[in-house]
């Protein structure tokens, strides 16, 4: 046998070997993806290595049933946003290609936040962090008693971070949609190129908004944290 | 204030006329979890691909669609140029294939088929380290997977653009063969028919690289501009690396099946 022909046979071998987990690990079709698993398991691979390979929301996601509505409002804002971009088509174009980078950025931030939110989502779904572990008789030292408190009041404080992430982003959704709607109406209502021109940058400007955000609570929580680190 | 009234008509907006990039008011948007949807959408608004490209949650769809896509589209092509070198006079098959379609021409044909449609995607699966590597060299966030679904999407791309020529190729191939024309013309076409996958290439090529500089919009502000250069380069030249690899992965399977079957 030549050398090709047992790279191919150590090659299926692997592909088989691929096309099981495969098909145990995933939903609808899964009799193509396993077949073509066989031959193309260097493509499938990434996929069994990464968890979101699992068709629909993981367990934790569903726990917390963040992901698949913050994904759908990120998608609906931003096909509308594309959509009004679009349209303006010469309108206010130096202002939009000015502000390209900007609007591009918007989208990951939102991502970004998302992403954030539901790691905390998942860490806060968890026993320990859901309070469960709380039930444990009180300590009668003070030391301990005093570390248990701080423990739940950073977890006070997670979940209040949690739930200003929340509202920032969906905040943020919320305005930039406004102004889409804004853009058509200015579109169709004739208004002057200078008033579209305003209201593109105040949509690149969310971004900033986003973020500013975003590290002004991480840095009032760690300023927080400090602050109950030196109490102690 | 936003929300206030629009000022009066000064300056009236060109009304759009024509379809819209990205519009999606002006119709149906095509389904993007059904693969006629994603081809509908790698024809018509290839931006908003790239976006679905990067959401982690679809990546695991897009891939066996972007699959199923090549595919169905290499084996269209494989079995069309089959036809083709069927209807062509014996003289005017390229030397190439003229041994091998001469003696055992199901054979050749199953040999040429397999070649076609496993050889774009194990280029793929050959080309996809680099690609990663390149990546983060370049410092782009990217995962393994987000770029198996960014090449998997040039495939697809390469694809459909096949699908669009595949008729004119054919016609022209056709009416050679019908009109009789001299064998060395007909060579000729032939062998234009078995480059015209990486014609189609040069689209996915193209696709690829747009959606790897699409990234670079993760990398931080201040180092964009300069780091943004670098990873046009180095996926420039993986672009080419994948270009290169796939005739040699096409030529080496073909020339395999030829002689196992």
């Amino acid at each position: 046998m030549t050398l090709f022909g047992q790279t191919l046979i150590l090659y299926l071998v692997i592909g088989v070997a691929v096309a099981g987990a495969v098909y145990l690990t995933t939903g609808p079709r899964r009799w193509f993806r396993a077949a073509t698993a066989v031959p193309f398991w260097p493509v499938y691979l990434p996929l069994l290595l990464t968890r979101a390979a699992a068709n629909g929301p993981g367990p934790s996601d569903a726990a917390t049933g963040g992901p698949d509505e913050w994904s759908a409002a990120i998608e609906r804002t931003d096909r509308e946003l594309a959509a009004a971009l679009g349209s303006l088509d010469g309108w206010a174009e130096d202002v939009l290609a000015r502000e390209r980078g900007r609007i591009r950025d918007l989208r990951t931030a939102w991502l970004s936040q998302a992403r954030r939110i539901r790691e905390m989502d998942r860490l806060l779904a968890q026993p320990e962090f859901a309070g469960d572990a709380d039930d444990a008789p009180a300590p009668p030292d003070d030391r301990l008693r005093a570390s248990r408190a701080a423990r739940r009041q950073n977890v006070d404080r997670l979940c209040g971070l949690r739930q200003r992430a929340a509202d920032d982003l969906a905040r943020s959704l919320a305005w930039v949609r406004e102004l889409v709607s804004m853009i058509q109406l200015a579109k169709f209502s004739g208004a002057p190129a200078a008033r579209a021109e305003e209201l593109v940058a105040q949509i690149a400007a969310a971004v900033e908004g986003l973020s500013a955000m975003t590290w002004g609570e991480g840095e009032e929580a760690m300023a927080g944290m400090v602050d109950l680190a030196q109490r102690d | 204030m936003l929300t206030d009234h629009l000022a009066p008509c000064i300056e009236r907006p060109p009304l759009t006329t024509g379809p819209i990039e990205g519009e999606a008011l002006a119709g149906e948007p095509p389904d993007e979890r059904s693969v006629l949807g994603l081809t509908e959408l790698l024809l018509k608004d290839s931006a908003r691909l790239d976006k679905l490209a990067r959401e982690e949650s679809r990546q695991p769809l897009l891939i066996p669609s972007f699959l199923a896509v090549g595919l169905a589209s290499f084996s269209l092509f494989a079995l069309a140029l089959v036809l083709t070198l069927n209807a062509a006079p014996p003289a005017a098959v390229p030397h190439l294939l003229a041994d091998g379609w001469a003696t055992r021409p199901a054979g050749s044909a199953v040999a040429l088929w397999l070649a076609y449609a496993l050889g774009f995607t194990l280029t793929t699966g050959v080309c996809l380290p680099s690609f990663y590597f390149y990546g983060l060299l370049a410092g782009v966030k990217v995962t393994w997977l987000q770029v198996t679904a960014q090449v998997m999407k040039g495939q697809a791309a390469t694809a459909v653009m096949l699908m669009g020529i595949l008729p004119v190729y054919l016609a022209a191939a056709l009416g050679a063969v019908a009109f009789g024309a001299p064998p060395h013309v007909q060579r000729l076409v032939l062998w234009v028919g078995l480059l015209l996958p990486f014609v189609a290439g040069l689209w996915g090529v193209r696709a690829i690289h747009a959606g790897f500089v699409g990234l670079s919009d993760t990398l931080p502000p201040e180092r964009r501009c300069n780091r943004e250069c670098w990873l046009r380069r180095l996926t420039a030249a993986c672009s080419a690396c994948y270009t290169a690899v796939c005739p040699v992965m096409i030529y080496t399977l073909w020339r395999f099946f030829a002689e196992a079957l």
